[in-house]
């Protein structure tokens, strides 16, 4: 019976954008609450079924109450809110980081591409000084150019189609291995923690 | 007499709750216990809906409330205790002059003073 009372809280505490803390702060008062008053019905009606009903009807609309505590959440609290969403569900899921890590490494390669391509442009004697022999630019570009493509196309295609997305991870994350020193971390990231449910999926199947 | 119910509660409900207080801390469900036994059994209030006012309460340095030590009942669970901060023994003070001139306003209004 415990599940169905503590189903009737979360009908009420679960919709109210608050944070986790202040929502499990809720949750542990009301059911403290219905599952005393549940008791007490339980020992005047003598049957489960009905005391839950007539907890339930006590205890009142769970959409007016989700509102009126709803009202009680300052600001602050639905900043929390958002935060707990932002960190809870899309920040705590491996494919979720690797793809925001993903996209971060394409604009970071992209950004480096036009120093590049600029370079590139400039007669030899016209570049400023550096460390890499003039020959090696254009195969830099190059090498640049493939893993950006590369990067795009497995980003887009974890998005659009994850199934597909998943075999191109997979050779991304060899093609990241040879790219130091963010590449091969990401690689390394990859193939430890990236995807899993996949594989879990198929052992259920 | 007919029962009051929530909605014509609205306003005073706060207030209703720092009264019941002044009779020293209680949980939630000791606190719908002591407004039914004050209202004769005419109180009929959503008991789920008592939480936002005490919230609102806390929030506002009007009550304080501490978990209790102990687990209670065959489920073991653990209730808040609510106590009157000197804040909300104010707003209390403060709700009944204000009611006071609330109901004989009204009651000249309705030719039946209070």
């Amino acid at each position: 019976m415990i599940d169905e009372l503590n189903l009737l809280v979360e009908r009420v505490v679960g919709p109210v954008r608050a944070s986790r803390a202040t929502k499990g702060k809720m949750r542990a008062e009301l059911l403290s609450h219905v599952a005393t008053v549940f008791e007490e019905e339980l020992a005047r009606l003598g049957d489960e079924r009905l005391a839950l009903e007539r907890t339930a009807q006590r205890f009142g609309n769970p959409a007016d109450l989700t509102a009126g505590l709803q009202g009680t959440i300052s600001l602050g609290g639905h900043m929390a809110w958002l935060g707990d969403q932002f960190f809870g569900n899309i920040m705590m899921n491996h494919n979720r980081i690797y793809n925001f890590l993903l996209g971060t490494l394409s604009l970071w390669v992209l950004g480096g591409m036009w120093p590049l391509l600029l370079l590139l442009q400039m007669p030899p004697d016209a570049r400023p000084r550096m460390h890499l022999p003039d020959w090696s630019l254009p195969y830099l570009a190059v090498i640049n150019m493939i893993y950006l493509v590369a990067m795009i196309v497995t980003l887009i295609s974890r998005l659009a189609h994850p199934t597909i997305g998943k075999r191109l991870t997979t050779a991304m994350n060899m093609l990241f291995l040879i790219g130091p020193p963010f590449g091969t971390v990401l690689g390394i990231y990859g193939f430890w923690k990236v995807d899993k449910d996949f594989k879990r999926a198929a052992a259920v199947s | 007499m007919k029962a009051i119910h929530g909605d014509k509660l609205r306003g005073h409900l706060e207030s209703l709750i720092l009264s019941t207080l002044e009779g020293g801390e209680a949980h939630g469900l000791e606190i719908l216990r002591r407004l039914e036994e004050a209202g004769c059994g005419l109180l009929r209030l959503k008991e789920g809906s008592l939480y936002p006012a005490l919230y609102r309460l806390e929030a506002a340095g009007e009550v304080s409330a501490d978990w209790e030590a102990e687990a209670h009942g065959r489920r073991g669970a653990r209730r808040r205790l609510y106590h009157l901060t000197t804040k909300g023994k104010r707003k209390l003070a403060s709700g009944r002059v204000e009611w006071r001139q609330f109901a004989k306003i009204i009651g000249g209004i309705l030719g039946a003073p209070a």
